[in-house]
């Protein structure tokens, strides 16, 4: 779980965040939309320690011993992937156990080691100059648990292997990074990210180059484990829809700020799109998708 | 992929090992060639006395091998051989520092010279050779060594400049701040030669770059940087790896690349710094090995860092071999390098193979 408590950051004369106050909690899902320029990816840069707010601070509570015995974690991952679904249940009861030992840490205090084991980021920026090969990108993921004169463990390998399968690296796993397309790019760095395997995830818009199809495989990919290992993905979104589809709490940006915040179908609202957006939408429940989706008028 | 590693390291492990035995066979062939030809066998035998103290080595051993003039001995060890080690230690050094300026700047072309270090060094000079600080001979070396220095500082006091959109030390910021103040140097170098009347001769041929007259000294100074910052660069080489993806992308990795890029970043400007006070501005080295080593061992800095290192100082001591006892007249190093490496890059350029 994460929070911002009162984070601001900017020039005096020009505000890039003012003031936000947010929960994370463990085991949701969170969209963040807001217009272009209106501070999301500086939020993310906020929350993940990379730029330093002016004021207020980013806390970090770290559930008791889940987090902290990465071993541990590790072989639930492990016996996640082995047994599929079955120990779903297992793992939720070892969590709810471990929960009530939490320790709160300021996001600052922390070494940037120690914050890489807890937060993954797929950036925007996928640019990679150096020809590595999509294995030796996703291999990187590890590096936060790789003592600087070792190899990677078996583990290491075990989880890389399990992650480029679920994300559909494999079949390029030998290919070299600057090769591909963008958004085959993307997809390695956002295995990279799952290899962090990290309680928290954060998706700075992740899915802007990528097919539908692959969306949708990540998209999933990452919801069933925010429920089975009660992780937090915070992703920000252009696409209201596919947002409204897999998140369960959004939140609308507006100028630096939080102009609306909640349950999913609670918040979004055609008010709210034209505040936010300035355009007129018509939101209705949609029974394929299962929630709320918004609709646009083209030019007649 | 452990297995895929495990080749690659061996044949790295392999590469490196023949390079060496290269090196080696160039050191001992170099010393051999120049105005008074020295048989290969005798090279051997007067080296391995010096090394082993055992001067029955180079006396008599019967009529094949006879005693080698003690002339010989003067000219393979007090002349031949501190040129030879300095050129093949800043060789190294250059190819060192142009793999750790290329992942900084996350940039396949950067260069040592990138950061306007050879600017600060060349400037150094020319201010000593004005003084005619040149009659004690340390002061070159050390003027320019401090001008690198200075140089470097500068840089990076300039590219934590406050308000640019891109964070301190960021690939932009570095190479931003690199061309500002390598233009100013310029500046200060040509008014320098301007005023120098007569001595400006003295400073062009310093800036062209010679291994001509190195003694023992600069063999010690340079062989203790190249092994300070080849262990640190080899301590980082993993956070480098993941600096050349980008800052961003390397700090949610859990990278410091702040101070992973600052101590990097020292490490081969002073890697360059020394190499240009010993040896004036030889350019290419840092910029072409890197690039076709990369084609051998890929992008991994674990592998580069060794491989780069060694073809770096074989590629330079063939340069200078060939300069000093091929050609009919000696020709500046520097100008060989770039009349050479020149074209190769072009070559590698229209290939469309960079790296």
């Amino acid at each position: 779980m994460i929070e911002t408590k009162k984070i601001s950051f900017g020039y005096a004369e020009k505000p890039v965040i003012k003031d936000i106050s947010l929960t994370f909690e463990a085991g949701k899902f969170y969209s963040i939309l807001g217009p272009n320029g209106c501070g999301k990816t500086t939020l993310l840069d906020l929350m993940i320690g990379h730029l330093k707010p002016i004021s207020g601070k980013v806390v970090l509570k770290i559930a008791g011993s889940h987090f902290i015995t990465n071993s541990n974690r590790q072989s639930i991952f492990i016996k996640n992937i082995n047994k599929k679904d079955k120990s779903v249940k297992d793992t939720n009861k070892n969590q709810i156990k471990c929960s009530d030992v939490s320790r709160e840490k300021d996001i600052l205090s922390m070494s940037k080691r120690e914050v890489a084991k807890h937060i993954a980021l797929v950036a925007q920026n996928y640019n990679i100059n150096f020809p590595f090969t999509v294995k030796e990108i996703v291999m990187m993921g590890r590096h936060p648990y790789i003592s600087r004169f070792a190899n990677p463990s078996k583990e290491d390998f075990d989880i890389v292997s399990s992650v480029m399968e679920r994300t559909g690296t494999d079949t390029f796993a030998h290919r070299k990074i600057t090769d591909l397309s963008g958004g085959e790019r993307q997809r390695c760095v956002f295995a990279r990210a799952l290899s962090q395997d990290t309680p928290l995830l954060f998706l700075d818009e992740a899915f802007s180059n990528m097919d539908i199809s692959h969306t949708i495989t990540l998209l999933n990919l990452v919801k069933k484990e925010v429920k089975s290992q009660n992780r937090t993905v915070v992703s920000v979104f252009h696409d209201i829809n596919l947002a409204a589809i897999w998140s369960d709490e959004l939140i609308f940006m507006k100028d630096g700020q939080v102009a609306a915040c909640g349950k999913t179908d609670d918040v979004i609202s055609e008010e709210i799109i034209k505040e936010v957006f300035h355009v007129k939408s018509k939101v209705e429940h949609n029974r394929y998708s299962g929630v709320k989706q918004a609709y646009f008028q083209g030019y007649k | 992929m452990s297995n895929q590693f495990k080749t690659t390291s061996e044949r790295v492990t392999k590469i490196a090992a023949l390079l060496s035995l290269l090196l080696a066979g160039l050191i001992v062939l170099s010393a051999c060639m120049g105005y008074v030809k020295i048989g290969f066998v005798d090279i051997v035998r007067i080296i391995a006395a010096e090394i082993t103290g055992n001067h029955n080595l180079t006396a008599h051993i019967n009529d094949k091998f006879p005693a080698i003039q003690e002339t010989w001995t003067a000219i393979v060890m007090e002349v031949r051989l501190p040129r030879i080690l300095t050129c093949a230690i800043v060789g190294a050094a250059l190819a060192l520092s142009g793999v750790i300026f290329q992942g900084i700047l996350l940039n396949p072309l950067a260069d040592p010279y990138t950061l306007g270090v050879s600017a600060g060094a060349a400037f150094g000079a020319s201010i000593a050779i004005l003084l005619n600080l040149s009659a004690s001979f340390v002061s070159i070396p050390l003027f320019a060594f401090i001008g690198a220095a200075f140089t470097l500082f500068f840089v990076i006091f300039l590219s934590y400049s406050g308000r640019s959109p891109s964070p301190a030390l960021s690939s932009n910021n570095l190479i931003l701040s690199g061309i500002i103040v390598a233009a100013i140097l310029s500046a200060g170098i040509s008014f320098l030669k301007y005023v120098a009347d007569e001595q400006v001769a003295v400073i062009i041929f310093w800036l062209m770059g010679s291994f001509a007259s190195k003694t023992w000294t600069d063999v010690l100074v340079t062989i203790t940087f190249l092994i300070i910052g080849g262990a640190i660069t080899f301590i980082f080489a993993r956070d480098l790896n993941l600096i050349s993806l980008g800052e961003r992308s390397a700090s949610t990795l859990g990278v410091d690349t702040k101070r992973v890029t600052l101590i990097l970043l020292i490490t081969g400007s002073m890697l360059a710094a020394v190499s240009v006070s010993v040896s004036g501005i030889i350019g290419f080295v840092g910029l072409l090995v890197p690039h076709i080593v990369r084609f051998i061992t890929g992008p991994d800095n674990r592998l580069l860092i060794p491989i780069s290192t060694l073809a770096g100082s074989i590629l330079l001591l063939m340069a200078d071999t060939v300069t000093r006892s091929i050609l009919p007249h000696e020709i500046p190093i520097g100008i060989l390098t770039a009349l050479i490496g020149g074209p190769v890059f072009c070559w590698i350029f229209k290939r469309g193979t960079i790296r």
